[in-house]
């Protein structure tokens, strides 16, 4: 009797995660347990990267099969793990663009609307996508793998995802890590890049006040950015049209409880779907490869790049308009909204405590989302 | 590698973002233009209300309804404050600003007061 329980024993313990573990799980698992770390006790975008860290962690557990592929085994359908039939909504491209009306619904494009030249802030700063693309090209990695590692650049995580999921979804896991985890460090990325470009003079521009916006002007706006980017580069329109209907649901005033629902519910649950989802697919095989190293150094230096052609383009703007523009809020042109309009905003006061340069950079800052999903779009449409 | 591919894709990806952020920058600067012409010829209409209240109300309100939900308003301020107030207080403009409550909420007391 004792020899058959032992047996048995010994049967489910080979058959045990803790037998069939590979080393490449482990370290996974322990990197995982890592971004938990800096999630938890390091605030670092916590609301993205817990989910990630945890989704990551499920799927390097042996023998989980949480992202098996439903398959027809002697006739009869298997089911799939429940994470594969969950980031079905990023492999489908549908998250992303939820994610996009939650963030038009807590979007105020006044200060855009009242400065109308920040848009142009928010062109230069995605030079940094397309030259990180050549960047990538250069080390190796296919037109549609550049393309995707040059996004991270425009600093902006869902349509980072979105487009990896279009054109190289085998890169997702890592693509969106750096993504992430290049925002949560935008306030150490970009004041040295921002002060080494600038001079203390530039610095300590204070900036005009910013006219009043009407709410017809911002009703209309949505409305208006739909019609004009949707039908000059309709591959944007998934990601620009929802970030729109969710500002129009904002401003309308007329859908109070959705526009609630775009900010909050909606906005909460997609997180959740979207990080698990991410993080599942950061598997050891996938994440585990030289590319990835290579695509985290090339995601800062497109964040850099970013930050760098904002700023020389806010210098630019600065002489042209004699001296009315701060270069400062150029950096804001990434996205990464609001985090590098703060940025921009606490390097001009520590220049200068009278100047207040939070809402001027605002204006390039939610003009960054745009233009990143433009970008997105152009790469979309030549790459496929 | 595929080097007319990735100048292109730079080239044309720089000028495309710059050309569409440049010309939507007009249209954003433009459209609230058109908009202010309209708006002073629709909107603000002074509403004289009676001598006794003399009140000047302008109508901001879109509703069908404005004069009468101006009246109501002005007739209100007036009950309240009584007859010594008449002289001093004049109602400038009525605006509606967005309900912070939710509709539930709402629900909730208007039931409770009724």
């Amino acid at each position: 009797m004792f020899s058959e329980m032992f047996t048995t024993l010994s049967e489910l313990l080979q058959k045990s995660g803790f037998a069939t573990i590979t080393i490449k799980q482990i370290i996974m698992l322990l990197i995982s347990c890592g971004l938990l770390y800096l999630a938890i006790a390091k605030k670092y975008e916590p609301l993205l990267l817990l989910p990630i860290a945890f989704g990551m962690l499920l799927v390097n557990i042996p023998g989980s099969n949480l992202m098996v592929e439903p398959f027809i085994e002697n006739g009869s359908e298997t089911n799939g793990g429940l994470l594969y039939y969950i980031s079905l909504g990023i492999k489908k491209g549908i998250f992303p663009p939820l994610i996009f009306l939650g963030i038009g619904a807590m979007t105020d494009f006044g200060p855009l609307i009242a400065n109308p030249k920040s848009l142009l802030l928010g062109a230069a700063a995605q030079i940094g996508i397309f030259t990180t693309f050549i960047g990538a090209s250069l080390l190796g990695f296919t037109p549609n793998e550049a393309g995707s590692i040059g996004i991270i650049g425009g600093a902006d995580g869902p349509t980072a995802i979105w487009l990896t999921s279009k054109l190289s979804p085998e890169l997702l896991g890592a693509i969106a890590i750096a993504a992430y985890s290049y925002m949560a460090l935008v306030p150490i990325i970009q004041p040295p890049i921002m002060r080494l470009l600038t001079t203390k003079k530039e610095r300590i521009i204070v900036m005009k006040q910013l006219r009043p916006v009407s709410k017809i002007e911002k009703i209309f706006y949505p409305v208006v950015v739909t019609l004009f980017v949707c039908l000059l580069i309709p591959d944007a329109t998934p990601l620009l049209g929802m970030l729109m209907l969710g500002n129009l649901l904002r401003e309308s005033g007329v859908v109070e409880r959705l526009s609630k629902a775009a900010q909050n519910e909606l906005m909460n649950i997609v997180v959740i779907f979207l990080g698990v989802s991410v993080g599942a697919s950061a598997s050891a095989e996938n994440f585990l490869t030289v590319q990835t190293i290579s695509i985290i150094l090339l995601g800062l230096a497109a964040f850099a790049i970013g930050t760098a052609s904002g700023v020389l383009f806010g210098k630019l703007m600065c002489v042209l308009t004699k001296g009315q523009v701060n270069p400062l809020i150029g950096s804001a042109g990434v996205s990464a909204v609001p985090m590098a309009a703060r940025v921009s905003q606490k390097v001009g006061y520590e220049e200068n405590p009278k100047n207040h340069l939070l809402m001027h950079a605002m204006g390039p800052n939610v003009a960054g989302v745009i233009g990143s999903a433009i970008a997105a779009g152009i790469l979309l449409s030549i790459l496929t | 590698m595929d080097w007319a591919l990735i100048l292109n894709v730079t080239f044309v990806g720089i000028i495309i973002v710059f050309f569409s952020l440049i010309l939507l920058s007009f249209v954003v600067y433009l459209y609230p233009k058109l908009l202010k012409v309209k708006n002073t010829v629709a909107p603000a209409v002074p509403v004289k209300e009676s001598e006794a209240v003399s009140a000047v109300m302008v109508a901001s309100v879109q509703d069908d309804d404005a004069d009468e939900i101006t009246a109501v308003i002005a007739a209100a301020i007036e009950a309240f404050g009584g007859t010594s107030y008449t002289s001093k207080v004049t109602v400038k403009s009525i605006r509606r600003v967005d309900s912070k409550n939710p509709v539930w909420n709402s629900t909730g007391r208007l039931e409770a007061l009724n």
